[in-house]
């Protein structure tokens, strides 16, 4: 049995268009264990989703495509697949589900229609038996009267209960690793935090990995075992959520950390927030790709790119300046 | 610890590759509207047929005018074409400079000024340009016999008719009704469709429902038949004006009348979302009145519907009226109209006449056809959210 | 729906009113009269007056718009034939079978209104059964077994209006449908292609095509398609694959006999020869359109969240483009094909002209020629009628293929 259950290698995934080649994401390495709670954060377009989609292999050429990288699943690189054998994979071994549950199921199919879908596409079963699947799935995910709600269409179910459909839909098939793009953020708060507990919930039962791709600390927060930030197509920090929240070594996670509102905080009058807007990925900057936003940037920053190395305090980080600094120690915004 | 720079910009410029440049409206929607070539070649070809089609008259002889006597048939053909290339180049030198904005506009007017005095000065035979045969003429030989069908040749580049009239004349003369269909049937569309419409979305309750429901019974009218009855009787209303029975007029107006309601239900949708967008309860905080909320704040929101359904709306137009025209409830002779061409084009072409057939079809189709790429490529250039297509 | 429904019946109604108005004062405003050819001719003076007095053209407009809307609605008693009887007092056994059923299917389309399943099984038995409303209606309009209609002489000597209509509404109807056929059945799959390999050479070519094809005017698609597919086929050939006039030959009635007196193969052939043409030329413009709609409708669909959630569930491509897409896609062509019809209508108009179909259009143009008012009259209305009765249906069908949709 491999090792890891999910280990990425050096993943680049670009994008073409006409205004250049996109390096949505260059150089992303990391490794996920069986059961392990992995949160992915960063900003817009830092290159997270794009990893989750790279994984899935539904990123369309020609627009997009997988340059290099292997991505080993279960002692398979995935990338290696054929189309047939990856989509045996997808839904079966790795279930996703995406952002938006208001378009994320066909309107024109009952609920009940599209789990059974799911359901006899990965297992060995006959079509009641994938009903009755379907109808314990809803009952896991707390839709209450399961077996009516079979027949119902996607428009008569509120955002929440549809993202929990979804959920069900991915877990029907008992895959090993469930990714999770930003589930929650079209929801609103008190939704969120139920269907973040619910995922808790269900993932312990059945030991299954959860790869959580948020930009909201705060749900990562109360969910994730490790976390890794990204930013501009690569990695910068990556450990437990311990370390990154009470000793961030990156400079970036520190602003972010800061950014966030805090209830044991003092008041302040004005939030901090990083600096400047996230480069070009088609032409993004010399050197460390964090540098010309960083209040810490030195001519090293400018010059060479930062490895994701170990760090004496824990996780791994991606920074130069990462052993001279000590950033718990520094209130955010009074750099100068 | 490093300064912090001065302003944000400079850390932009610093990260490489970000340009600060700023891009006005106007840039941006050329730059896009120049990468649909199609759309850019229709737009010259469309200047060009309007250009001719409007300074017609000034070139085309009289019978028995002494300036058409004086030049030999033979040159008609060659200078003609010569003329022509000179005009086009000055259109498309126009047109190029419209790239920089409104400056652009006036030195494209001006030339085309220029070259109309030109028009207009030979016109009163001080200058010797060629001409075109009167479409009505009934073309003489040399011995006096009328040449009837002549095949394309020479000083007849179209060929002539059944009756021995100059097709290029009528070609040329009939797009002057095709034009003018165009024209009015755009103007009252966008003007009755966006009247109708903007109020019907604006004003919810009685407005809009009265406003609506008169909008369903317009578009509830069966257009053909209605046309073919109105077409039929429009030259003998009584209580007309005569312009509008003559010529293309009245039918232009009476499509115009009748094919508006489309637009007007496009931009009561438009209207009714964009009515609850936060811009507006903005310019209502800051004191704007009704009006200045629908002309300054709205409503050029909502110009890329409008200009692409509009050129939309007068292809379509253009159509019926040459269908009209080509089942005689049109334009009635002796005036050409390319469906009225096509129709006696058509009885002849089976004894192997083609030319007034091939001729007419061609030019209705050709037009039609800029015009509906013109639409394409106005709407690839207005609104950017669309599904990004290659070309 | 049931309301809904009756909403739009009544909005039909009040439109169809206004149309007839308007035409009606158009003609008369225009002093255009059916008498005028006769005027032409001194000695025609005594039977001018007569027909004048007859049709009563020397009354003011508004009175002989008023006499013409009477007879038009009213229905009127009918010399009693063979099953047909006169209404309201002498109804007989075929009459009030006719009743009886009427108003059973309306109870019945009302009652499924209560019984709320929310499934497409359901929807669809539920549009049927309106849909068996119309029908029985429409027959009861046609067959005249309650109650007939009266809706004049024609104004050319041609015989009643009413059986003119509805002999050549026939015609119409047979290259009307067979028109839409060819339309859907290949514009459909050509749009759904085109977005499947969006960007090939088959869709570049396809999207120009149908660009020169939509702004071709139809009669110049008729006229091309006389000349070279009949004309120029004939005498490269020396066979007369395709006519050009007419619906069927002079040899028509030689041709045999079929079964249970439908026509036989070689009729069907001969029919099928002259409607070839002119379906084509209505067909190929709404063609254009429909591949143009549907591409766009499913490119729009393709892009959509839910067929990648389909994608991420492993489902194979196939499955997805058919089973996902598709059903998506194809919603709003309904609506499109219902807008459509009008312009049909007009195409078929034109068509006829051209290819002597004896249809409603070729009807049409010559009672316009004629000024003949009760044709006209009666042509515009049921043209528009149509119209209105082409929507509602679209409606329906709209209600039964999306489940999201609510009449209030």
């Amino acid at each position: 049995m491999a090792e890891h259950l999910l280990d990425v290698e050096d993943l680049r995934t670009y994008f073409s268009t006409e205004e250049g080649v996109v390096k949505a994401v260059d150089g992303v390495s990391f490794k996920v264990q069986a059961g392990e709670r992995r949160g992915v954060v960063g900003e817009s377009g830092c290159g997270k989703s794009v990893t989750a989609m790279s994984i899935m292999r539904l990123i369309e050429p020609p627009a997009g495509e997988i340059v290099t990288g292997t991505i080993q699943f279960d002692g398979r690189d995935l990338l290696k697949l054929s189309e047939a054998e990856m989509q045996h994979v997808r839904g079966g071994e790795i279930a996703m589900i995406f952002q938006d549950p208001m378009t994320a199921l066909n309107p024109v199919y009952t609920v009940g229609d599209q789990l059974i879908e799911t359901i006899l596409l990965h297992q060995d079963v006959s079509k009641s038996e994938a009903r009755d699947i379907a109808i314990s799935a809803l009952n896991d995910v707390q839709i209450p009267y399961a077996k009516n709600r079979m027949e119902d269409y996607p428009h008569q179910f509120s955002g929440g209960m549809r993202q929990r459909v979804m959920i069900a839909m991915g877990l029907s098939c008992e895959p090993k690793l469930l990714i999770a793009d930003e589930p929650t953020t079209a929801l609103d708060v008190t939704t969120q935090a139920q269907i973040m507990s619910l995922m808790l919930d269900l993932a312990d039962e059945r030991n299954t990995a959860v790869l959580l791709i948020t930009h909201d600390l705060g749900v990562v927060a109360g969910f994730c075992d490790t976390i890794q930030v990204m930013y501009a197509g690569t990695i910068v920090e990556r450990g437990t959520a311990d370390e990154i929240f009470h000793n961030p070594q990156h400079p970036y996670t520190w602003g972010l950390l800061g950014s966030m509102t805090r209830l044991d905080e003092t008041q302040q009058d004005r939030l901090n927030s990083v600096r400047g807007a996230p480069p070009s990925l088609i032409n993004p900057p010399r050197g460390c790709r964090f540098g010309p936003r960083c209040d810490f940037a030195t001519d090293i920053c400018r010059e060479a790119v930062p490895i994701l190395h170990q760090s004496p305090e824990g996780q791994k980080v991606a920074c130069h300046r990462a052993s001279e600094l000590d950033l718990k120690t520094l209130t955010v915004g009074v750099s100068s | 610890m490093t300064e912090r720079p001065a302003s944000d910009e400079l850390v932009l410029d610093a990260a490489e590759g970000i340009s600060a440049e700023p891009i006005t409206q106007w840039d941006l929607f050329v730059t896009r509207l120049r990468r649909h070539r199609l759309a850019t070649i229709a737009f010259f070809y469309m200047a060009f047929i309007a250009y001719v089609a409007l300074m017609a008259p000034l070139f085309t002889c009289e019978k028995n005018d002494m300036f058409c006597g004086r030049q030999p048939i033979q040159m008609s053909a060659l200078t003609t074409v010569i003329m022509l290339v000179v005009a086009a180049g000055t259109l498309y030198l126009a047109y190029r400079s419209l790239r920089s904005g409104l400056r652009g506009a006036g030195s494209a007017l001006g030339a085309v000024g220029i070259v109309s005095v030109l028009f207009l000065i030979s016109s009163w035979g001080l200058l010797d340009i060629p001409h075109i045969n009167h479409y009505a003429d009934q073309l003489p030989d040399d011995s006096g016999r009328i040449l009837v069908n002549i095949a394309p040749r020479g000083s007849l580049p179209l060929g002539t008719d059944d009756l021995g009239r100059d097709v290029l004349s009528r070609v040329i003369h009939g797009g002057r009704a095709s034009l003018a269909v165009g024209l009015v049937v755009g103007s009252l569309v966008a003007l009755l469709g966006t009247v109708v419409g903007s109020l019907a979305g604006y004003y919810p309750g009685v407005v809009d429902q009265s406003l609506m429901r008169f909008t369903d019974l317009m578009l509830g009218l069966p257009l053909l038949p209605v046309a073919i009855v109105v077409g039929r009787v429009l030259p003998e209303l009584r209580f007309l004006p005569d312009f509008l029975k003559q010529g293309a007029w009245g039918i232009a107006v009476l499509l115009g009348v009748l094919v508006w309601g489309s637009l007007a239900r496009i931009v009561r949708a438009e209207f009714l979302s964009l009515r609850e967008k936060e811009f507006v309860e903005a310019a209502r905080a800051a004191g704007a009145n009704d009006r200045r909320i629908i002309f300054r704040h709205i409503l050029p929101n909502a110009i890329s519907p409008i200009i692409v359904q509009t050129t939309l709306v007068v292809g379509t137009a253009i159509i019926i009226e040459a269908a009209l025209s080509f089942l005689g409830f049109g334009v009635r002779p002796p005036i050409p109209t390319w469906g009225g061409m096509a129709s006696s084009g058509a009885a002849i072409a089976v004894r192997g006449f083609w030319w007034e057939l091939v001729f007419s079809a061609g030019a209705l189709i050709s037009t039609v056809l800029a015009i509906n790429f013109m639409g394409d490529g106005l709407r690839d250039a207005l609104d950017p959210t669309q599904t990004i297509e290659r070309k | 729906m049931f309301a809904y429904i009756i909403r739009r019946l009544v909005y039909g109604i009040v439109t169809l009113f206004a149309l007839s108005l308007v035409v009606f004062m158009l003609i008369q405003f225009s002093g255009g009269t059916p008498l005028d050819r006769l005027k032409l001719n001194p000695r025609m003076q005594p039977v001018i007056a007569q027909l004048t007095e007859q049709w009563g053209l020397d009354k003011p407009w508004y009175e002989q718009y008023f006499i013409w809307l009477k007879n038009f609605v009213w229905p009127i008693d009918v010399p009693a034939e063979e099953g047909l009887t006169v209404y309201f007092g002498k109804l007989g056994v075929r009459s009030w079978v006719a009743i009886a059923a009427f108003f059973a299917a309306v109870g019945y389309a009302i009652a499924t209104f209560f019984v709320k399943i929310e499934a497409n099984w359901w929807r669809t038995y539920r549009a049927f059964s309106i849909l068996v409303v119309g029908v029985i209606a429409f027959w009861i309009i046609k067959s005249r077994v309650v109650f007939a209609l009266n809706w004049g002489e024609s104004f050319r000597g041609d015989g009643a209006v009413w059986d003119n209509i509805f002999g050549a509404a026939g015609n119409t109807f047979r290259l009307g449908l067979t028109a839409l056929a060819i339309a859907l059945l290949i514009g459909i799959p050509l749009g759904v292609y085109q977005a499947i390999r969006q960007y090939s050479f088959f869709d570049q070519l396809g999207t120009m095509v149908s660009f020169i094809t939509f702004s071709t005017p139809i009669f110049i698609i008729g006229v091309m398609l006389q000349l070279i597919l009949a004309y120029q086929l004939e005498r490269w050939t020396g066979v007369k694959v395709f006519y050009v006039a007419g619906m069927t030959s002079s040899g028509y009635a030689e041709l045999g006999r079929g079964l249970f007196g439908l026509p036989s193969l070689a009729q069907l052939g001969d029919v099928v020869q002259h409607l070839t043409l002119p379906a084509i030329s209505i067909a190929a413009i709404s063609m254009a359109g429909y591949s143009r709609f549907q591409r766009a409708s499913m490119l729009e669909v393709m892009h959509s969240d839910y067929l990648r959630t389909a994608k991420a569930k492993g489902l194979p491509r196939r499955t997805i483009i058919i089973k996902h897409a598709l059903r998506n896609a194809m919603i709003p062509i309904v609506t499109l094909v219902s807008l459509d019809i009008a312009t049909m209508i007009g195409g078929a108009i034109i068509t006829e002209s051209i290819f002597g179909w004896p249809g409603v259009g070729r009807l049409y143009i010559g009672a316009i020629n004629a000024v003949d008012y009760p044709t006209i009259m009666a042509v515009v209305l049921a043209i528009g009628a149509g119209v209105v009765v082409m929507n509602i249906i679209a409606d329906i069908l709209y209600g039964v293929l999306d489940p999201r949709v609510r009449y209030d």
